[in-house]
């Protein structure tokens, strides 16, 4: 399947790029996807702690957050898009 | 009613959406959460919009850090309530609009007495659990919520409407902790501007809002992007009406 997944504030800068398309084999989640985009230990360290999903981090699977939906379990389907970002909390 | 001088005052603006829409704006009064940089941005263009009422809600004191950003003030206001030296600075700009200047801290046991009668929230807070605080009142109240927030040269804005779009919480559904954050005048300048030509444009009716699309704004690349939303069917201040419905 092929995925879009768009990087966006801080995140741009550490994974140097706006966006970029990922494929992966069947029956991926977003766990795989993050896996794959991490190709560095500051990449990673971005992403993950011990393990799971860092916390307050964004990802949006077509819109909708995957704490709304199976976390890092999340199933993927071909097309779609995948958002990631921290928290912006300034005013 | 409008007045020949109001007409002359909003006469470039009269020309997008007539004397019924500038009737409109007169009649609204608009909660602005935060004195600060998404703040000054969003009063100012509220108050010279012609909004009947501003009420401002800021705990906080003038600070010499504020200044790079927060234009509703000056090097004499250091050390002043903010809201007091905003309400001064605001009557300055446009006396036909009354100023309701709040110096209380935005929490749950406080917010739906703050919000009271007004139309909209303008989220112009600097942390999340405030901003989740405002959401819930919000959609308590079915008013909308104008949501913006900045950090770097990085910035978000979006419009939060109950029974129409996803909420904060679908978008942000833990909040992280405070902290103090870097950033340029001018992306809170942006955004804050962008919360005020959204909340002018829902009581005028003049065009469409940004519901359920957050805009990301990238002042390093120069470049403003849509982002869809959609609301979360199991979250817990905007799922079950959806539900319901
Ligand atoms: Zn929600």
């Amino acid at each position: 399947m092929k995925l879009k997944v768009r990087f966006f504030a801080t995140f741009r800068e550490i994974f140097r790029a706006r966006e970029t398309d990922v494929a992966l084999t069947g029956d991926a989640t977003v766990r795989d996807l993050l896996e794959r985009i991490c190709a560095t230990p500051a990449q990673r360290g971005q992403v993950f702690e011990g393990g799971e999903l860092k916390p307050y981090i964004i990802i949006l699977k077509n819109g909708r957050h995957i704490q709304h939906l199976d976390g890092l379990a999340t199933r993927l389907e071909d097309g779609d898009v995948v958002s990631i970002f921290p928290p912006l909390a300034g005013g | 009613m409008i007045s020949p001088e109001e007409c002359d005052r909003y006469e470039r603006q009269m020309r997008l959406f007539g004397r019924e829409g500038q009737e409109r704006l007169k009649a609204a009064k608009v909660l602005v959460a935060g004195a600060g940089g998404l703040g000054s941005a969003a009063c100012v263009y509220l108050a010279a919009a012609g909004i009947g009422t501003l009420r401002i809600v800021d705990e906080g004191a003038v600070e010499r850090s504020n200044l790079n950003r927060q234009f509703l003030y000056g090097d004499e206001d250091i050390g002043r309530a903010k809201v007091e030296a905003a309400a001064a600075r605001l009557e300055r700009l446009n006396p036909d609009v009354r100023i309701e200047g709040l110096r209380r801290t935005i929490a749950e046991d406080t917010v739906l007495d703050l919000v009271g009668d007004c139309g909209l929230i303008v989220d112009a807070m600097d942390n999340f659990a405030g901003r989740h605080v405002l959401n819930d009142a919000a959609w308590a109240k079915g008013i909308p919520f104008i949501h913006g927030a900045v950090e770097g040269f990085y910035g978000q804005v979006t419009t939060f409407v109950p029974g129409r779009t996803a909420c904060l919480r679908c978008l942000v559904p833990v909040a992280p902790p405070r902290r103090a954050f870097p950033v340029i005048g001018p992306l809170c300048g942006i955004v804050g501007s962008i919360e005020a030509a959204e909340t002018v444009k829902y009581f005028t009716g003049a065009s469409r809002l940004l519901e359920n699309m957050l805009l990301m704004l990238d002042g390093v690349d120069c470049v403003i992007e849509e982002v869809p939303l959609r609301p979360a069917p199991d979250c817990r201040v905007c799922g079950r009406e959806r539900t319901r419905r």
